[in-house]
């Protein structure tokens, strides 16, 4: 706060001080517009009828409002079933995440086992190895699994995240000790404490992980992509980019594709904004 | 006595007692993390590397040495694609954080309402897939019908073919990675303006020194942990750059956007040449891990 005000008033004058003001908003907002841009553009283009997608000049305000390509794309393509997959593999890939990197983070920042750092720093090396180096490996396992095209090859390999384990390590460390061993001299075993306390009080951290996961899983694609092969079992992104071989140019319907996978993202991204800024800082942040 | 003695061998065993139940605990805990990462991110990791010295067959593997790296190297598509990746990456991540810091510099002197509204402005886009975002550039550089060139049309500029032009492709899909928000980046460099503590400010500022000056001798080099953490982690993801690609050029046209991911992924899953394409990921590994290292090392030395 004092910078500015003092940045400002360096400027020979209060006229020119408003006017730096004044440009300082003017460029955040005309970066705020661009990047806002082509979401507004991809709703907008949804919800005009066909005929009126390629007007020119192009209609930049709903003039007319219908769901008539939403209506078409879920006639032609199976974006309900693609959802319900979605909605599945999130779910479900979130949950088990959950309950493996909340119990491992407790073990990395309040038990501390003998020789807890090599598995720790073994699953947060993982993260530096690019994914392109199992794919294949993976494909295989899973053809060999006969988990090739099912719910269980697009949830169990995925049930556990590095970022999510360190990001619960990190909150859980800072929770007071006192307390788990007051209620160690009461008898309580380590599954009680982990359950009764350790949990309730590691609420906003499994908020974090929960949300960060929910969003990264609905939006993932290149795994779903190369471990399903019917078009049942995709999940709504790459149904959605395969819907390019079928409508081609058919912008307003390819837009309502879209929209139907951004949807429930921008949704959790309104209710739960505060979570998304303390995920990135609490895994980026030194303190 | 004895007595003493007895306890000490007590007080001992439960002291062993104790470190062993609580070990047991906690690899009881780890379990099932361990189990997901070993059977599915790190052995997968390891037989990647394996695959890379083998010619995989369904029916048995032979060894075939450095034949699959001689087979990627001796490739005219794979210096194209490290050549496009690098490109990708050198002009995406420095723009991004660049982009991001004068953002930061901006916002961070504003009200806190105003702060968290722009941050989550800038954020929002970082929250929708990838393929939904390149599906509607898709639209918006649509050659014949899309927005951007109906814009540059009133400034007496284009059309421009953006994605389908050998000449623009790659730029094309540079700008809209820049174009992603820098939501993420702006929050982390705000959140670590705010820990440079005001008596530095002051202290300049007595001095007499100018916006520019705090900014280039006070802010840039305490924000230097910072940016290299940007750097680093923008550019593992960038050379990893694979879903605009996939959904907006294919690599083409004439693998003017193909990338070492996407020739990854197209030489196992179109052409199933799996010990290729792990050479090529090895080769990848190996690629992100050296230049990691080399922005460590050059973050670490301006330092002095």
């Amino acid at each position: 706060m004092m910078n500015t005000s003092n940045r400002l008033q360096r400027s020979p004058g209060i006229a020119l001080a408003a006017m730096a003001k004044i440009a300082v908003y003017a460029l955040l907002t005309a970066w705020a517009l661009a990047i806002l841009f082509p979401i507004y553009w991809m709703f907008l283009t949804s919800l005009k009828p066909g005929s009126m997608v390629l007007d020119v000049p192009p209609q930049l305000i709903p003039l007319k409002v219908t769901l008539q390509n939403f209506k078409e794309i879920f006639d032609t393509a199976p974006v309900a079933r693609w959802f319900l997959n979605s909605v599945i593999v999130t779910v479900a890939v979130t949950s088990g995440a959950l309950i493996s990197d909340s119990m491992a983070g407790y073990t990395y920042s309040l038990i501390k086992p003998t020789g807890y750092r090599i598995f720790f720093f073994m699953i947060l090396g993982c993260m530096m190895i690019p994914d392109q180096i199992r794919i294949v490996p993976l494909f295989i396992m899973l053809k060999d699994l006969n988990w090739y095209n099912t719910y269980a090859g697009l949830i169990v390999p995925f049930m556990g995240s590095a970022i999510g384990m360190f990001l619960m390590r990190q909150y859980m460390s800072t929770l007071p000790i006192e307390l788990m061993e007051a209620a160690k001299v009461e008898g309580c075993n380590e599954f009680k404490i982990f359950t009764r306390i350790v949990l309730p009080l590691s609420k906003p951290v499994i908020a974090v992980v929960a949300i960060t996961s929910f969003v990264g899983n609905w939006n993932g694609f290149l795994w779903p992509l190369i471990l399903t092969s019917s078009t049942d079992m995709r999940t709504l992104p790459v149904g959605i980019a395969s819907l390019q071989v079928q409508f081609v140019t058919n912008y307003g319907i390819m837009m309502a594709g879209a929209a139907i996978a951004a949807i429930p993202v921008i949704l959790i991204f309104f209710m739960f904004q505060k979570y998304f800024a303390k995920g990135i800082t609490l895994g980026a942040v030194k303190e | 006595m004895s007595r003493t003695n007895n306890l000490n061998i007590t007080n001992k065993k439960n002291g062993i007692d104790r470190k062993l139940k609580k070990n047991l605990w906690g690899y009881f805990f780890v379990l099932p993390e361990m189990v997901i990462f070993l059977i599915f991110v790190i052995i997968p990791i390891l037989r990647g590397l394996s695959f890379s010295f083998l010619n995989y067959n369904v029916s048995g593997s032979t060894w075939v040495g450095l034949q699959n790296f001689a087979d990627v190297f001796k490739d005219d598509i794979f210096w194209i694609a490290l050549k496009n990746t690098s490109i990708y990456t050198v002009l995406v991540v420095p723009g991004g954080v660049g982009v991001a810091l004068m953002l930061s510099w901006l916002i961070f002197p504003l009200s806190p309402k105003l702060q968290a509204f722009f941050k989550a402005a800038y954020y929002l886009p970082g929250v929708i897939s990838g393929v939904v975002v390149a599906l509607v550039w898709k639209w918006i550089m649509d050659p014949e019908t899309g927005l951007l060139n109906y814009a540059l049309s009133f400034i007496g500029l284009g059309p421009y073919p953006w994605l389908s032009h050998p000449d623009t492709a790659l730029y094309s899909l540079v700008l809209i990675a820049i174009m992603g928000g820098q939501g993420a980046a702006v929050i982390i460099i705000t959140a670590n303006m705010g820990a440079i503590p005001a008596s530095l400010y002051e202290a300049a500022r007595i001095d007499g020194s100018s916006a520019w000056h705090q900014f280039r001798h006070i802010t840039l080099p305490l924000l230097r942990p910072t940016l290299l953490y940007l750097f680093v982690v923008g550019m593992i993801g960038s050379y990893q750059v694979f879903e605009s690609v996939y959904v907006l050029t294919g690599g083409g046209p004439y693998y003017s956007t193909t990338t070492i991911a996407y020739l990854i992924y197209s030489s196992a899953f179109d052409f199933f040449e799996f010990g290729k394409a792990s050479a090529a990921a090895t080769v990848l590994f190996v690629t992100i891990f050296i230049l990691s290292l080399i922005q460590f090392y050059v973050f670490r030395e301006d330092k002095k």
